[in-house]
């Protein structure tokens, strides 16, 4: 028998159409998810949506990006240490428990060796130079006035590097004649004043009153 | 998004205190290392020329406080490891609160060298040592 292509879908639909009903009946109530897969797959698609979702899209990208803030992090930590430890203009001060080491900014315009001589112009006729010690690159004097001691240096750039006394210190900076620097008292209630005046490192050091100290400080001038 | 902000900010914590530790061990005195209590600055250099090294040590103290430093002075050389292997050394005694020492070393072969200083400063009886690198 021969049946046109109408006649056959028709057929073929009235034979099926009922099973095809009750079987649909039983998926007609919906499934509902569970609300944590449904929030899972919400955050899935937020995620998927953000902007950079293709740098973080992997495991191993997200440990690149974990590594890569642990990097960027400990620079700015250390360029933070860094600074504290350059916070004089003229010095390099690492400062520890017990001393600190000062050393200045290097200057290769500076002398190498003393090529002239600064001394000390305030008056201190009543001391006595106890010590005096100088060679090429540097010269100790030391003062003494009954129990008074002042020491002065006068040393080139390029040799300064000093371990100095600052147990229990607070480094601060003075200006001395417009240069900055860097003072504080010891544990031996000695004033301390160091600073670059441009081509030599002078320090001075006394357990003279402070006050006193700042005014010799700001006395020392080129005498040859 | 909590345990985003709690991850970056683990890891912003922890790299900065492997920073800070870092930094800090450097800076790290032996609980049991004397005070700077008779020694106001100490300095160590070396300074090369040619095949002669000059190492000038200065220890100075405290007038009335200090009295005896000793200064033992030991040039090294770096090996291929990076550690610093003995070249030679000198020991001098200066009774008084302040000295310098000076010593030279010839026929040096090429290299990397440094002079430490270890400085025994007294008070009487009591003393303290501190130690000095020249850069």
């Amino acid at each position: 028998m021969n049946m046109t292509k109408s006649n056959f879908e028709k057929t073929l639909y009235d034979a099926l159409a009922s099973e095809y009903e009750i079987a649909m009946q039983d998926v007609a109530d919906e499934h509902e998810f569970s609300p944590e897969f449904e929030k899972k797959m919400k955050e899935l698609i937020n995620r998927r949506n953000k902007p950079y979702y293709k740098i973080i899209n992997t495991a191993g990208k997200r440990i690149a990006c974990i590594a890569m803030i642990v990097l960027i992090a400990s620079s700015v930590t250390i360029m933070n240490v860094e600074a504290l430890r350059n916070a004089f203009s003229d010095f390099f001060v690492n400062t520890y428990k017990k001393f600190s080491t000062v050393r200045p900014v290097e200057d290769d315009s500076a002398p190498t060796t003393l090529e002239e001589i600064y001394e000390i112009t305030y008056n201190i006729n009543d001391f006595e130079i106890i010590d005096n010690e100088e060679d090429e690159y540097r010269r100790d004097i030391f003062y003494l006035k009954d129990d008074t001691v002042i020491y002065f240096s006068q040393e080139t750039k390029k040799k300064y590097n000093h371990d100095v006394n600052t147990e229990e210190a607070e480094i601060l900076t003075i200006d001395i004649n417009g240069h900055e620097a860097i003072y504080f008292i010891d544990n031996n209630n000695y004033y301390h004043i160091i600073w670059d005046n441009g081509d030599y490192i002078i320090s001075l050091s006394s357990n003279i009153s402070e006050n006193v100290l700042i005014e010799i400080a700001k006395s020392v001038k080129k005498v040859e | 998004m909590i345990k985003k902000v709690a991850s970056l900010i683990c890891a912003v914590v922890l790299s900065t205190s492997f920073a800070v530790g870092n930094v800090a061990s450097a800076a790290v005195i032996p609980p049991d290392a004397p005070a700077y209590s008779y020694t106001n600055e100490c300095s160590s250099d070396l300074s090369i020329s040619g095949t002669t090294a000059t190492c000038e040590s200065s220890v100075t103290g405290y007038y009335n406080k200090t009295t005896k430093i000793v200064i033992v002075q030991t040039l090294q050389k770096k090996n291929s490891s990076g550690d610093w292997d003995y070249v030679c050394s000198w020991n001098e005694t200066i009774n008084g609160f302040k000295g310098s020492v000076t010593n030279t070393k010839s026929s040096l072969e090429s290299g990397t060298y440094r002079l430490k200083t270890v400085a025994t400063v007294y008070a009487g009886t009591e003393h303290e040592t501190i130690t000095k690198y020249s850069t």
